[in-house]
């Protein structure tokens, strides 16, 4: 385990990010993850940042359960950001969500005509809306970090006062960190708490910034005061697999 | 999707024939089968669907109520309603909440074009307090009043601290097992709120709660409500534990608002600051110089003066004056003798279930926008003592 986090590696990385991807040359075994479609496609509906989220946790919880190679995965991505607007409360038309994501694996195509391809597609979709909802029992509900996150910054704005706070936009860059987090299924397996803390400690670290006393804390971590049960060694596993993400996402 | 072919998963190359025996034949390890329940009677209608009593057959001692999803849109897939109805009830577990134990389906076959049914199973409750309430042979005795009320705020407490609105409140969604404990059920038309998303009112529908226990604010269109929706129904509700029929039964909005002056006196500025805003407070023809009467027609009904002192509470015109759950459970009527006192002993009297569905009518045959009432089907079944009455 690394001991330090490689601040100036993940800055080169994250610049590199806005390649358009052509999904149908990506290899969900080789490591792609279906929720960057997912976060497009969402962008694209306008969908809410925790409806987002919520299709990929679905997604991630429906290929946990099942052999990757038996189901389109952008199908399933398509179903599961349908099925997360119905959870969320932010429903999103599947008329838009065919259409977006035909034109988002067929860049640059014309929308589908009212046809059997459409009827098609359309039926899929629900159909694999129901298969998901069977495989994960009916249990959608879902305790995001998103939630946690923002009551520990609103903790630290007053921490670190607001000059620095309005200076330095650690935020947005945690929150950035916490979407990244969503395309690896690794997003399941901590407690939301865990993983928005990790959020904004690799924030704090990218933008090297000190918390105000903290030398009388004895060894103790910034953010005991929001959770007990975090350990050192976890801690660093998920900032560590936060910028894994990165390397990942080479093509 | 990539190659215009539905998911892998029974693939392309399988004809019509074969794709429907790998359905029919496919072993679904997630999700249930319906036929673990034996159905025994159809016993209501629910806001989507019906319900049976069902028994387990691994367990024949174990009864359940099977509510069936109604699925009339499959274009749109599984609907927002029932999912929002499941997703509130594994987030709601409390006694005095009726238990979700888990939702199965049909097999998928020829008969039913290879789409699955789904059931939501809960724990079998023996009667509905609107059934109870139409039997002249039940006779609840104060301290049993007490307890039904008492259980029923808990619940509205445990919900609305949960940040969950009901919107159905009404005798008929309210069960009472034979133990005596009261469950809430049919969240149906539930819904989470938050008191106020940055700053902007909610824009909740105000089609909802049967007509006979809507409060005024929703009559009158508001659409940013909370919690105060559900104590009018508890109001409702408590009066009728007395006067064993509901209280205002109005057969439109209109006469409904009428009915509703008549009880709490006029709807105006004066009485209710700020209703001048809402959106059909000019639409609506409200009587003036009505006089409240809620303690004077009740009376002779609530005898015990706490017991008409907290229905005054909750039958409050204004919603930011009712009482919430907290501030009834707090009241002298549930802390002065008698005491609430178990219903148990009082219900091992009648050992037939009691559903409103069951029941001889008790009311005008208003037919509720909402809940209509459908013919119960022809059979009888004898089990464990109780014996469902079905025409």
């Amino acid at each position: 385990m690394k001991d330090v986090i490689d601040v100036m590696e993940l800055q080169r990385e994250k610049s590199r990010r806005s390649t358009i991807v052509d999904y149908r040359q990506l290899d969900f075994m080789q490591g792609f993850s279906p929720a960057l479609f997912i976060f497009e496609c969402g962008k694209k509906l306008n969908a809410q940042p925790l409806t987002v989220a919520a299709a990929a946790v679905i997604m991630h919880r429906f290929f946990k359960e099942v052999d990757h190679s038996s189901y389109d995965q952008y199908l399933i991505a398509s179903s599961a950001l349908y099925l997360a607007g119905k959870v969320k409360d932010d429903p999103l038309k599947i008329r838009d969500i065919i259409n977006v994501a035909h034109n988002t694996l067929h860049r640059g195509s014309n929308p589908l005509e009212i046809g059997d391809e459409y009827w098609n597609m359309r039926d899929a979709i629900v159909q694999a809306e129901l298969l998901i909802m069977r495989v994960l029992k009916f249990e959608v509900n879902i305790v995001h970090p998103h939630k946690f996150m923002l009551h520990y910054l609103k903790s630290l704005e007053g921490w670190l006062g607001k000059d620095s706070w309005e200076k330095i936009p650690v935020a947005k860059l945690a929150a950035s960190f916490l979407q990244d987090f969503h395309l690896d299924s690794a997003v399941l397996d901590y407690l939301p708490q865990h993983i928005a803390v990790a959020c904004i400690s690799l924030s704090l670290q990218c933008y090297g910034v000190q918390l105000p006393l903290m030398e009388d804390l004895d060894d103790e971590a910034w953010y005991a005061v929001f959770v007990k049960d975090l350990q050192k060694e976890q801690h660093w596993e998920i900032m560590e697999k936060i910028m894994e993400i990165f390397n990942k996402e080479e093509h | 999707m990539q190659n215009n072919h539905h998911s892998g998963h029974p693939n392309s190359a399988m004809n019509m024939r074969e794709k429907e025996k790998y359905i029919e034949n496919f072993n679904f390890p997630f999700c249930e089968e319906s036929s673990k329940y034996q159905k025994l009677a159809k016993i209501g209608q629910g806001t989507f669907g019906e319900v049976f009593k069902a028994r387990d057959i691994s367990n024949p001692k174990k009864f359940v109520a099977m509510k069936k999803v109604l699925m009339d849109n499959e274009k749109e897939g599984f609907p927002i309603t029932a999912l929002r109805e499941i997703r509130i009830l594994q987030l709601l577990k409390h006694d005095n909440v009726v238990n979700l134990i888990e939702i199965c389906r049909t097999k998928a076959s020829a008969a039913n074009r290879y789409r699955s049914t789904f059931y939501l199973v809960f724990d079998f409750c023996e009667h509905d307090l609107a059934g109870l309430l139409s039997n002249v042979n039940v006779k609840f005795s104060l301290g049993e009043i007490k307890k039904v009320l008492q259980q029923l705020l808990n619940g509205l407490y445990y919900i609305h601290y949960n940040k969950i609105l009901h919107r159905d409140m009404k005798a008929a969604n309210v069960l009472i097992t034979k133990n005596g404990v009261l469950k809430l059920a049919d969240f149906g038309l539930a819904r989470a709120f938050s008191n106020n998303k940055n700053g902007m009112p909610n824009r909740f529908t105000n089609r909802v709660v049967t007509l006979w226990y809507r409060p005024p604010e929703l009559l009158l269109g508001e659409r940013n409500y909370g919690p105060p929706v559900d104590l009018w129904g508890a109001g409702c509700i408590m009066a009728e534990m007395w006067t064993r029929s509901p209280i205002m039964q109005g057969n439109s909005e209109q006469q409904q608002l009428t009915l509703i002056s008549q009880l709490c006196g006029s709807i105006n500025p004066q009485s209710w600051p700020g209703v001048e805003n809402l959106e059909l407070y000019k639409k609506m023809e409200l009587p003036q110089e009505q006089k409240r009467k809620v303690k004077e027609r009740l009376k002779p009904y609530l005898k015990d003066p706490y017991a008409i002192d907290l229905l005054d509470k909750l039958l409050v015109l204004d919603p930011s004056k009712r009482a919430d759950a907290d501030t009834a459970l707090n009241h002298d009527f549930f802390w002065t003798d008698p005491m609430p006192c178990e219903l148990g002993k009082m219900l091992a009297n009648h050992t037939q279930s009691m559903f409103e569905l069951l029941a001889p009518a008790r009311r005008a045959t208003q037919i509720n926008r909402h809940h209509s009432m459908s013919r119960p089907t022809t059979s009888a079944v004898q089990d464990s003592g109780y014996q469902d009455r079905v025409f």
